[in-house]
């Protein structure tokens, strides 16, 4: 079996490449197949507690239920979170990766933000909020560079965010002119999971299961205390609880009269009896991953490097891409409840063109590392790229952070 | 020679936005041009222009063909529509002011599962291959398709050979009938999106970009020159073969009322023995020899009255000749018919003209514009057996049973007895057989609406109105019942407005 070399990549880059690298990986619960698994778990409108995502798909030519373990909009945040880590761990590779960095000063400390990991990569508001070097990071020359950017010449980006261009952007509230990147790193994992049919066949929405919680306070299922020790230890714990529940303890409090008193639940004290309103795991007999890298997407975009160069620029996304899906793919811990192992070798197929197909090796870290520093040799060498890490330095805006402080406080 | 651009998609789901963001449930053939236009103007097959790129010139010929010619056909996999309550809550990279808070990231909340499932690919298809130089260009241009529909939709589009399992019909009208409604581009489409895409490209002055302190998405607008809508329809299969292939029709000096029907029946087929003498075929007569099998269907007699399609305002009888009749039978009954004069019944003998031969499947007028052909019992049915044991039972499932014993030999069903019953009612149901407005003719004498029936028989007439599925065409003869043969259960015409018709459907 061939490995994903520099040289696929740039064949897959250049006119009459590949359309697309599919990822397609078996996977199972780390507890084994007779256990469940926690999916990811969404809001219902207008209703209170979580609700899991059911969708029907084909398993072959049999309609199923399936239930979202990861979205598409997760796992891209998980190979984005990746590429973070690396950074912030000072990975010399990774770290030359250009990047734009937000600090927010809040009490004293240094929070710092990047395209990387804010919602809209480079397009994010608290970039566009911000300042570089004393001026509104929207007056800059080099922001407006990034914005102007077009798929006619993206080498602003791709010398700024170039995970913009991997992972997409919008730049959705620019009056025209607007950057509308797609992802050319789609992806999702979902659990086949076993439902029942009606009288005509119609496969009936499965209900998850619902288990029970509760904690139990060895001292007393329930503890209540008098108004001064209440607002004592409320007072004492101040420092741990939000505003709002200080608030909130010391109210109820404050409306104990003398000789009575009142559940300390608040406080953390005392047992809180079992209730079947949780959502339980769910047994999946099929999970899936699947990762779809768009060459056809990467060749919408010109860097103004001729033919050649084009395709180096357009070969290093695409290992950057392959890299972050690298290194998310390698820690499958999703959440509680919800460990995963690879049930057998990841099967990567690159389209040929015509219904043929190239079946490669799948990328380990090392090796995804080793690809990302060829591709990037290549292009500085023949596409003139540099790519020497933190790009743009932005300072956010204090009125975003005291807003967040509030709005925290408000919500709790 | 076909041609066919065909899309995979990668994660077996397609998920597209129509309209003020309805889902899309597969893709148009507007969307496949507006796909292909995107990937010509900003791919590696566009040459530069200005500080942008532009389509090449083949890439515009092969844009511009698809205007001229909308596929002929499409192919839709199997697919199953999502939905539901589950949502997720994302930052959408907006800092606005909203309520009391000071500035804040903007949370929004959308649909955790959209589009549809889909098994097998979705195709666009074409009678005649374009011209070579459209052929080549397409062919170069697909692959450097990445999406349909949103980015979570990748696919993989190719020029592979493909059935339509739906075709353009030109003629249709949008207002009526079945099929999908899609949208499809026409001369100057690429010209309106090439434009819209200029207008909205111009950088805006270096103030407007100032970040504010509420911002909210300005989607640029949406392009909708030079689309119509294009009805692709399922094409029908032929229907089947009709019972009886053609009816002698012989004008009548008076009408016979419809209670007198079964009698002056019974009275023109003894009449119609008798001309042709010994050796009447059993297919006339109804005797038949024990052991010989017998077909579904035998010469019938039916009467029109003057008020019926297809007789010019004139009363007939109709001797239906049966499909399954050999020529030789065929021959001696039409060589006996046209020596049919005159008729004698209790109540005075009638007067029959020169017969004229029909085609069965031509018999009755085209149904109006704008209606769709349901069935009248004229005058009443009779069921063709007692209600079958062991549950429910309804006049409809006794009409649809009539149906598939006519249709005897396009209808099979398991089993024996009242078992079998069932099921050849249920299938003529999973034919598309309808019945509506099934009721009980209460009447003392029924010898006026079956002449002989077998003695456990409960005899109830009956009057419905019926759809008849993919059985047959709109213009084609039959009758149903016990009495089909002799003067009950024929099925006349009743055109009803197409709406009306399809709610009767659900």
């Amino acid at each position: 079996m061939r490995s994903l070399d520099l040289a696929v990549l740039l064949a897959a880059g250049s006119p009459g490449g590949s359309s697309c690298l599919a990822s397609t990986t078996s996977l199972e619960p780390a507890g084994g197949r007779h256990t469940s698994v926690a999916p990811a778990k969404f809001a219902e409108r207008g209703k209170k507690g979580g609700v899991y995502a059911y969708e029907q798909r084909y398993l072959g030519d049999e309609s199923r239920y399936a239930v979202v373990i990861d979205s598409k909009q997760s796992q891209l945040n998980r190979a984005e979170q990746a590429l973070a880590q690396a950074v912030e761990d000072g990975h010399p590779l990774l770290s030359r990766v250009p990047h734009v960095q937000v600090t927010y000063e809040r009490d004293g400390m240094v929070e710092r933000y990047y395209d990387l990991t804010l919602p809209h990569r480079v397009f994010d508001g608290h970039i566009r909020a911000g300042m570089i070097d004393g001026q509104p990071t929207t007056q800059t020359a080099a922001y407006r560079a990034v914005r102007d950017a077009t798929p006619a010449n993206a080498r602003a980006l791709l010398e700024t965010s170039p995970v913009t261009l991997v992972f997409g952007g919008w730049d959705s509230s620019r009056r025209s002119r607007q950057g509308r990147w797609r992802s050319a790193l789609v992806g999702e994992i979902v659990g086949f999971v076993s439902a029942s049919r009606d009288g005509t066949g119609v496969l009936t929405e499965p209900k998850p299961g619902m288990r029970g919680g509760a904690r139990v306070d060895p001292v007393g299922m329930q503890i209540n205390l008098g108004k001064k020790v209440m607002a004592e230890t409320a007072e004492r714990q101040r420092a741990e609880l939000s505003p709002g529940n200080y608030d909130g303890i010391v109210k109820v409090a404050n409306g104990i009269k003398p000789g009575d008193a009142k559940s300390a639940s608040a406080l953390g004290l005392g047992g809180i009896p079992p209730t079947l309103d949780q959502l339980a795991g769910v047994a999946c007999d099929t999970i899936i991953r699947t990762h779809v890298l768009s060459f056809a997407t990467l060749r919408q975009m010109r860097f103004g490097a001729g033919v050649e160069g084009d395709a180096a620029c357009r070969a290093l996304l695409a290992a950057l891409a392959l890299n972050a899906l690298a290194r998310s793919d390698a820690e499958l811990y999703l959440r509680a409840n919800c460990d995963l192992v690879e049930a057998e070798v990841p099967m990567v197929r690159l389209d040929q063109r015509g219904g043929e197909f190239l079946d490669v090796e799948p990328l380990s870290i090392d090796a995804a590392d080793l690809l990302l520093s060829e591709a990037l040799a290549h292009a500085e060498k023949v596409a003139d790229v540099t790519w020497s890490g933190l790009a743009l330095r932005v300072t956010g805006n204090p009125d975003i952070v005291s807003g967040a402080v509030d709005t925290d406080a408000e919500e709790k | 020679m076909s041609f066919a651009i065909v899309a995979e998609p990668l994660l077996g789901v397609y998920k597209g936005h129509i309209g003020d963001g309805q889902p899309d449930p597969l893709p148009s053939p507007a969307r496949l041009h507006a796909a292909l236009l995107c990937a010509a103007a900003q791919g590696v097959r566009a040459v530069a222009e200005a500080d942008g790129l532009r389509p090449c010139d083949a890439d515009r010929d092969a844009l511009r063909w698809l205007e001229a010619n909308p596929p002929d056909g499409i192919a839709v996999p199997q697919t199953l529509r999502n939905g539901g309550a589950a949502t997720a809550y994302r930052k959408e990279g907006l800092v606005v002011k909203e309520g009391r808070n000071p500035l804040s990231d903007k949370l929004i909340g959308k649909p955790a599962v959209r589009g549809v499932a889909v098994t097998g690919r979705f195709a666009w298809t074409w009678e005649q291959s374009p011209p070579e130089p459209v052929a080549a260009a397409l062919a170069e241009l697909c692959p450097e398709v990445p999406y349909l529909g949103t980015s979570e939709s990748p696919v993989l589009l190719s020029v592979v050979d493909a059935e339509p399992t739906h075709r353009l019909d030109r003629e249709a009208d949008l207002f009526t009938g079945d099929g999908l409604d899609l949208a499809v581009a026409v001369t100057g489409r690429v010209d309106a999106l090439e434009a819209a895409h200029r207008a909205a490209s111009s950088p805006p002055p270096l103030k407007a970009d100032a970040h504010r302190s509420s911002e909210r998405t300005e989607p640029p607008p949406v392009a909708t020159a030079s689309l119509t809508i294009g009805r692709y329809s399922q094409p029908q299969p032929p229907p089947s073969p009709t019972p009886w292939a053609s009816a002698l029709l012989f004008p009548l000096e008076r009408p016979i009322p419809p209670e007198s029907r079964v009698r002056c029946a019974v009275a023109v087929h003894r009449t119609l023995i008798a001309l042709v003498g010994d050796g009447a075929p059993a297919i006339l007569t109804g005797v038949y020899e024990a052991g010989v099998p017998r077909p579904a269907n035998r010469c019938a007699i039916q009467f029109l009255g003057p008020g019926a399609p297809a007789v010019g305002g004139a009363a007939a009888v109709l001797l239906l000749l049966p499909r399954e009749a050999s020529d030789v039978d065929l021959a001696l009954i039409r060589i006996a018919a046209p020596r049919l004069r005159v008729v004698r019944v209790a109540s005075g003998p009638f007067s029959v003209g020169v017969p004229v031969e029909v085609p069965a499947d031509r018999f009755w007028p085209e149904p109006a514009a704008g209606t769709e052909r349901w069935w009248q019992t004229d005058p009443v049915a009779v069921p063709d057996t007692r209600p079958p044991r062991g549950g429910r039972w309804s006049l409809a499932d006794a009409a649809a049973l009539s149906v598939a014993l006519v249709w005897r030999q396009e209808i099979s069903a398991l089993g024996r007895g009242d078992a079998r019953y069932r099921a050849l009612a249920e299938a003529a149901a999973g034919r598309g057989v309808r019945v509506q407005s099934a009721v009980r003719v209460m009447d003392g004498d029924v010898g006026r609406y079956v002449h002989r029936v077998h003695p456990d028989t409960l005899i109830q007439p009956y009057r419905a109105i019926l759809g008849l599925g993919d059985l047959t065409g709109p213009r084609t003869i039959a009758a149903i019942g016990q009495s089909r043969h002799l003067g009950g259960g024929l099925l006349v015409p009743v055109d009803l407005p197409a709406d009306i018709a399809r709610r009767m459907v659900r």
